[in-house]
């Protein structure tokens, strides 16, 4: 029988020696850390900025439940328990370079061993069951993943793990406004999601908001802006002052922490934007909770 | 801050009022959607429903030594099917997280039950108020067993009192 390997393969000169072999193994123990990580942490910035929004915030239940909130990242850490029972679908994005060879995997195995090692090694909730109507039986190593990949130019593989519940994800909303909706329409209907979800969704949140593409590029998009740095903004200067003014509107609903009243329902917003067809203004809200969980490497 | 142990009388249940904390000691159940499906459909509730508080939780696994993983509420919307039956079997205290509907709140004020928030997203700090946790019925559903759990001094908000009142303001569409 006749197996090709790498160094077979016909490949220009120059590419040659920049071809970086990665091992499924290398991908689902990278996977399994960042996982882990993301669910117990240390989660950065977070516990600062909820430390900031508690020093604004007037005496109520909200001020009081926004200390339990911080508190609770430190509890976890100390006890190596998920600062949320719900940890969630993990969803794993992947920018894999074109000169990056898996020798020995498929990336969706390697991705799914690493999540199903982190959920038992790190005694995180399986919360996936299948078939999703009818028995809707648990998988009880909290696969599959859903797995997002870019396919970039260079020798690396960077993976970011999210780690979602489903407390905020089914909140998140996405709407086909119409194109000349603007950003009126887009504010509007991030405050219907929120005015009808934020108490269900453990606020303070981080709002991610896609627009353009279709249906599902809105949706991804909005989800890969809430991979992005706490207390970073758009460099798009027209989307920087929408975050701001959407941030703004969205806190003067004075739902608060957790729902019970205050000035800070909203920690952030995000906005990612891609082209779309003329006759289409698509738009996805995707509601993130303060237990927000995410971490990166690259490989 | 008021502590308050279980079961609660009818008499503590009027003197609660929304927004107040409370920190709660005592046994509860937990039950999420698939335990409510089955204790319906099958007329066994495997545990006091008048005197035991309903917590809509499923925790994570408990590491060695811990007797439970992290364990906050999940959304309680979710569960307003089942509400107005577990009512009628006598609920008077459920826990969980987030407003529900109005008609729902009726409900609760036509039964006499109170609505109790914990604070969702914070079920490490929540893990170190439970002292025990026994599975009680369909082990087989993993975190969505029904359990009974030993609480002490574990944080609760007044989200629904018996007088009206809504801990839950500014989330209602306008």
């Amino acid at each position: 029988m006749y197996t090709t390997t790498v160094a077979e393969i016909s490949i220009l000169p120059p590419m040659r020696e920049n071809i970086k072999l990665i091992s499924g193994e290398e991908i689902s123990s990278a996977v399994a850390g960042l996982y882990a990580t993301a669910c117990i942490g240390p989660h950065c910035g977070v516990e600062e900025r909820l430390e900031e929004i508690l020093s604004e915030e007037d005496p109520g239940p909200g001020r009081e439940a926004l200390r339990i909130e911080i508190d609770n990242l430190k509890v976890a850490g100390k006890l190596g328990l998920p600062i949320c029972q719900d940890t969630g679908t993990a969803i794993v994005f992947i920018q894999l370079g074109n000169m990056v060879c898996i020798s020995d995997s498929s990336l969706s195995d390697a991705v799914n061993e690493g999540i199903s090692r982190a959920c038992a090694e790190a005694y995180l909730r399986p919360s996936q069951v299948f078939p999703p109507i009818g028995a809707r039986k648990n998988t009880m190593n909290n696969t599959p993943a859903i797995v997002h990949i870019d396919h970039v130019f260079g020798n690396e593989l960077k993976i970011s793990v999210l780690a979602k519940g489903a407390g905020s994800e089914n909140v998140s909303r996405s709407v086909m406004l119409s194109p000349l909706a603007g950003e009126q329409g887009i504010a509007e209907f991030a405050e219907a999601c929120v005015r009808a979800g934020a108490s269900k969704s453990c606020p303070p949140l981080i709002v991610g908001i896609g627009v353009g593409g279709n249906l599902e590029t809105s949706a991804i998009l909005a989800k890969k802006a809430l991979l992005r740095e706490l207390g970073i903004q758009s460099d798009v200067t027209e989307l920087k002052e929408l975050e701001l003014r959407i941030t703004e509107r969205l806190n003067a609903t004075g739902i608060g922490p957790q729902g019970f009243g205050g000035k800070t329902t909203v920690m952030e917003t995000r906005i990612l934007q891609t082209a779309c067809h003329m006759a289409s203004l698509p738009v996805t809200v995707s509601i993130e909770c303060h237990a927000h969980r995410t971490a990166s490497c690259v490989l | 801050m008021r502590t308050v142990t279980l079961p609660a009388s009818d008499e503590t249940l009027r003197s609660f009022r929304a927004g107040e904390m409370i920190l709660l000691s005592g046994l509860v159940a937990t039950a999420r959607d698939a335990a409510h499906s089955l204790m319906l459909s099958t007329g066994n509730i495997p545990f006091d429903v008048q005197n035991v508080p309903v917590f809509y939780m499923g925790p994570s696994p408990a590491p060695p030594g811990m007797v439970i993983g992290s364990s906050g509420p999940t959304t309680s919307a979710r569960m307003e099917p089942f509400i107005p039956e577990m009512l009628r079997f006598g609920m008077k205290i459920a826990i969980g997280k987030g407003d529900m509907s109005d008609s729902t709140r009726e409900l609760f004020q036509k039964y006499g039950a109170v609505y109790l928030a914990a604070t969702g997203g914070a079920g490490a700090h929540a893990s170190t108020k439970i002292k025990s946790r026994k599975v009680i019925a369909w082990d087989y559903l993993g975190p969505e067993a029904v359990s009974i759990l030993e609480l002490e001094d574990f944080p609760v908000f007044v989200a629904w009192d018996l007088h009206k009142g809504s801990i839950y303001t500014g989330s209602r569409s306008r």
